[in-house]
């Protein structure tokens, strides 16, 4: 590629006087927005597909296996029918700010994929303010689903707009604070830096450190869903109340994303909760050669945030949505509290123990275990109960 | 106080009712689908599972059609037209015009409970989604036809000792309310050529199986139950043994 830029600025494509320097770094970053926009798109998209077959199977159904096997491509064959339908903007709408809307909040969703560590040198930046940065760019999708509950002109639409806003910043609040015990604890805010400090047995994850640190883990898993309108938050696009909140006026590509947004964004909070709690992409070195040592790192990465994305599906086909009410007294009467308390202890807790406490970690990595087991042994009875027999079939 | 333990018993309860349900979403992920891929991705046709009384789509064996009217009579929404004349020279009924508009048709059921012979039936067909409202018309008759005439004695014509042991069932059947078993196929060979006409006196009238006799045999038609000797016991003990589990 060096050279192809080489013969570009031989031939005098960028001007008479050019920066190699300057031409170089253009090329690198267009080539990785590029790359990573064809990785989280797609990952966006197959998503809903993965997600229409794990609720079929939780309702006894099977879901979407007529596009190609067991259905892998209904994702292809929803976005091309999304994309050959009409862009309506209606009448009465805003329309500049209508079609601009969409837009922001797929800004939103691409631009964490920038600090995103999928293994220990496949990172695309690795900024030393790279939490922050995660934490603060997604709420851009406030301003996008604002923007388009507004410019609807609709009733239902705007009132799924400042559903929509009201969620994610008060939910900002408990997810701020529960990534702060970890800040405390490693003394750096880089993501990379943050894996580093764990290792890849479990009991060397922030998760197990100390109590604190577990209920911080939990906090910041349920602030994600809320913050990306995932059941039981999804009160902005609440389909018996309010249509489909801000997205009810949107047709064609602009409707596919938001949904696109949001699917994404469920890998994006999947992620953050892996970074800072599950040990990121720590991986046993078991290999010597770097670049297969990257593509384990990957796999563990990408196979621990696709478990917690399941989980949020398995959320969804389990608990009902709550109302707007509940919300609200569950982000400002218990996470932000509590959330306060689990930030105050991990401070007591780090200057008790500067390196960590091996007993208190093993107690926390055997009481996960326990709870582990238990859930096991709940799911087996309930399963017996309906004296149905065990039946692990992924695809059909 | 009590506001302070409220919030722990919220706080408790969230967690323990989360995750109990989401045990239960568990357990039902690794069971098996209860979906019925109709009408590709099934076993055995719908229409092969359905039981022998199902409201179908209708169907006319005209061989046994006795050209009596009662089913075009019965219709209380006239979706049958039929038109039988009578030959002068030879004193035979001839059908002319024997159609069902099924769209009209609402399956109740009502014309074959009258039909001596069973020969209007419903099927347990029941796809009948077409283009036009005139092709859902069924037209039986081609060119007229000569109405069947109950012989004295068993049928001689076997074809047609079949259709009328088939019809026959199916009118007999209306007496045994809750039996929706079809003949058991060993039991309804034998009787092929014995299969009584509807006013031919049965060659020995054996009651039907005790059970049955009790439940429905009361204010069954004579026909019904001296057509019951063609068919053997077999078939009723097992209607009257799957009775507790339709209860």
């Amino acid at each position: 590629m060096q050279a192809w830029l080489d013969s570009l600025i031989a031939r005098g494509a960028f001007g008479p006087h050019p920066s190699p320097d300057l031409i170089y770094g253009a090329a690198i970053a267009i080539a990785c927005a590029l790359v990573l926009f064809l990785v989280a798109v797609p990952f966006a998209s197959i998503v809903t597909w993965v997600e229409r077959r794990v609720w079929a199977r939780i309702q006894s159904r099977i879901g979407p296996n007529r596009v190609g096997p067991n259905g892998f491509l209904q994702w292809l064959a929803d976005g091309f029918k999304h994309i050959c339908k009409e862009d309506v903007v209606p009448a009465e709408a805003d329309a500049p700010l209508f079609r601009l809307a969409p837009y922001l909040v797929v800004l939103a969703f691409i631009l964490p994929w920038a600090v995103m560590p999928f293994a220990s040198s496949l990172i695309l930046a690795d900024l030393n303010i790279g939490i922050l940065y995660i934490t603060a760019v997604p709420a851009l999708t406030v301003i996008g689903i604002l923007m388009a509950g507004w410019a609807s002109n609709n009733k239902w639409s705007l009132i799924g707009g400042i559903r929509s806003a009201a969620q994610i910043i008060s939910y900002e609040i408990p997810a701020g604070l529960a990534i702060f015990p970890v800040v405390l604890m490693t003394g750096t805010l880089s993501m990379q830096g943050i894996i580093r400090a764990q290792g890849w047995a479990p009991d060397r994850w922030f998760l197990f450190a100390n109590p604190f640190c577990f209920v911080a883990a939990v906090i910041l898993f349920i602030s994600g869903l809320a913050e990306n309108n995932r059941t039981p938050f999804d009160l902005p696009e609440a389909e018996s109340e309010l249509v489909a909140g801000f997205a009810t006026e949107y047709s064609s590509m602009r409707y596919l994303f938001f949904f696109m947004a949001e699917w994404g964004n469920m890998f994006i909070a999947a992620a953050i909760v892996v970074t800072l709690f599950l040990g990121g992409w720590q991986f046993p070195a078991i290999v010597q050669s770097p670049r297969l040592m990257n593509l384990l790192q990957l796999a563990t990465f990408m196979l621990k945030c696709l478990f917690l994305v399941f989980v949020s599906m398995w959320i969804r086909g389990t608990l009902p949505r709550v109302r707007i009410d509940q919300m609200m007294s569950l982000c400002w009467k218990y996470f932000v509290p509590i959330s306060f308390i689990n930030l105050l202890g991990t401070a007591v807790w780090v200057a008790i123990f500067p390196d960590g406490n091996r007993f208190t970690q093993w107690l926390m990595l055997s009481f996960g275990v326990a709870v582990v087991l238990l859930f096991l042994a709940r799911v087996v009875a309930f399963t017996r109960r309906a004296r149905m027999e065990l039946y692990f079939h992924p695809t059909i | 106080m009590g506001a302070f333990a409220d919030y722990f018993r919220h706080i408790r309860d969230a967690v323990t009712t989360i995750f109990d349900g989401m045990a239960v979403t568990a357990s039902h992920l690794v069971r098996k689908p209860y979906t019925v891929q109709y009408p590709d991705r099934i076993p055995t046709r719908v229409q092969d599972t359905l039981p022998f009384r199902y409201r179908g789509i209708l169907d006319v064996d005209l061989e046994i059609c006795t050209g009596c009217l009662a089913c075009d009579r019965a219709c209380p929404i006239n979706c049958i037209a039929m038109a039988v004349e009578k030959n002068a020279q030879t004193r035979e009924l001839v059908i002319s015009q024997f159609d069902i508009d099924i769209a009209k048709c609402m399956f109740c059921g009502l014309c074959s409970e009258p039909c001596p012979t069973g020969a209007i039936h419903h099927t347990t067909e029941f796809e009948g989604a077409d283009y036009s409202l005139e092709s859902l018309i069924r037209r039986f008759i081609v060119e007229p036809v000569v109405a069947y005439k109950p012989k004295k004695g068993p049928e001689p014509d076997p074809a047609i000792a079949q259709l009328l042991e088939r019809g026959m069932h199916y009118v007999e059947e209306w007496a045994q309310p809750g039996s929706d078993k079809p003949p058991a196929p060993a039991a309804a060979k034998p009787s092929v050529a014995a299969a009584p006409g509807p006013r031919a006196p049965a060659p020995k009238p054996v009651p039907s199986a005790p059970k049955a006799a009790a439940d429905g045999a009361a204010d069954a038609s004579p026909s019904a139950v001296e057509s019951a000797p063609g068919a053997e016991p077999a078939p009723v003990p097992e209607a009257a043994k799957d009775k507790p589990d339709n209860a």
